[in-house]
């Protein structure tokens, strides 16, 4: 299959303003784009979702009590268009809280939970309810133990499910370029009724069945680097 | 993830494969200038961040 030989078929337009060059990367999903702020230092709108076709986007502030700063890692949506992220929460003391935010349809917070000494970097959810995350846990990095961990929690927080997405003792890992690596990124997407999770260090693919199976577990072969083709726009021409 | 259970992936130099998630085999599909932002249904959506206000949809199959 080539996408040549696929036209565009439909341009849907996007408000001014919204994606681009020093923004967020983006995320589409169940017909919502998802963008989010790295991180601000007030309360201000730090999470945006776009329903493909809707005129405006919805605005969200994520800002726990007592926060001075907060970081927005990753967040997904369900075809309801509610939504979770995942977060990091400093206080005016340095002390942070990772936590998981899920957000109703209009964008408001209408539940939490902390996950420290675990922190999600990546989340993703599916019809089912509960939601996946991808991250680290930071007590096992400091024992030097596998510390990339694919874990699934109920909406109110209780640990389903935890899984290794790599091999045991691999060779330390390169951050990813969401981290401030050179190595890809990350990615954490709901797969049909399965999790799937590519590891951009590793180049490895894992899925996880929702009974917490892991029913894949490759060595993805990514083309060699490849240069610019005419853009896919081009073509209606 | 397109809704019959394709899985696309975008590299450095943009190159797009379809993952074999059995086999980790990820074949080429193309290169396109576009950003791979996801799929809904089984149609790709593409952006380019140099003309950010309009994203594009291509079908595949």
């Amino acid at each position: 299959m080539s996408l040549a030989d696929r036209l565009v078929f439909k341009s849907t337009e996007f408000p001014d303003g919204l994606v681009g060059v020093g923004k967020a990367f983006p995320r589409m999903e169940n017909g919502v784009v998802l963008m989010h702020e790295a991180y601000t230092k007030s309360a201000v709108p730090n999470v945006v979702i776009l329903p493909l076709g809707a005129k405006a986007p919805i605005s969200a502030s994520l800002w726990p009590p007592d926060s001075v700063v907060v970081s927005v890692f990753d967040l997904s949506a369900r075809r309801d268009h509610t939504a979770v992220a995942v977060t990091q929460a400093v206080n005016a003391s340095e002390q942070r809280a990772w936590l998981t935010m899920s957000l109703d349809a209009s964008g408001k917070v209408v539940s939490q939970f902390r996950t420290n000494p675990y922190a999600a970097l990546h989340v993703a959810v599916n019809d089912a309810g509960n939601i996946w995350t991808l991250g680290v846990d930071y007590d096992a990095k400091g024992h030097k133990a596998d510390y990339n961990i694919l874990r699934e929690y109920s909406q109110d927080g209780r640990i389903l499910t935890t899984a290794l997405p790599r091999s045991s003792f691999a060779t330390s890992l390169e951050p990813a370029t969401n981290k401030g690596g050179l190595t890809g990124r990350n990615l954490l997407r709901a797969h049909g009724p399965n999790m799937a999770a590519f590891m951009a260090q590793t180049h490895e693919w894992i899925e996880v069945s929702p009974a917490g199976r892991v029913i894949s577990r490759v060595k993805v072969q990514l083309p060699s680097r490849a240069g610019y083709r005419a853009p896919v726009r081009w073509w209606l021409r | 993830m397109t809704d019959d259970g394709g899985v696309f992936l975008q590299s450095a130099g943009f190159s797009l494969c379809k993952l074999d998630t059995a086999s980790g085999a990820c074949g080429t599909v193309d290169a396109p200038e576009e950003i791979l932002l996801g799929a809904s249904g089984n149609d790709l959506l593409l952006y380019n961040s140099l003309a950010p206000t309009q994203v594009d949809w291509v079908h595949q199959q």
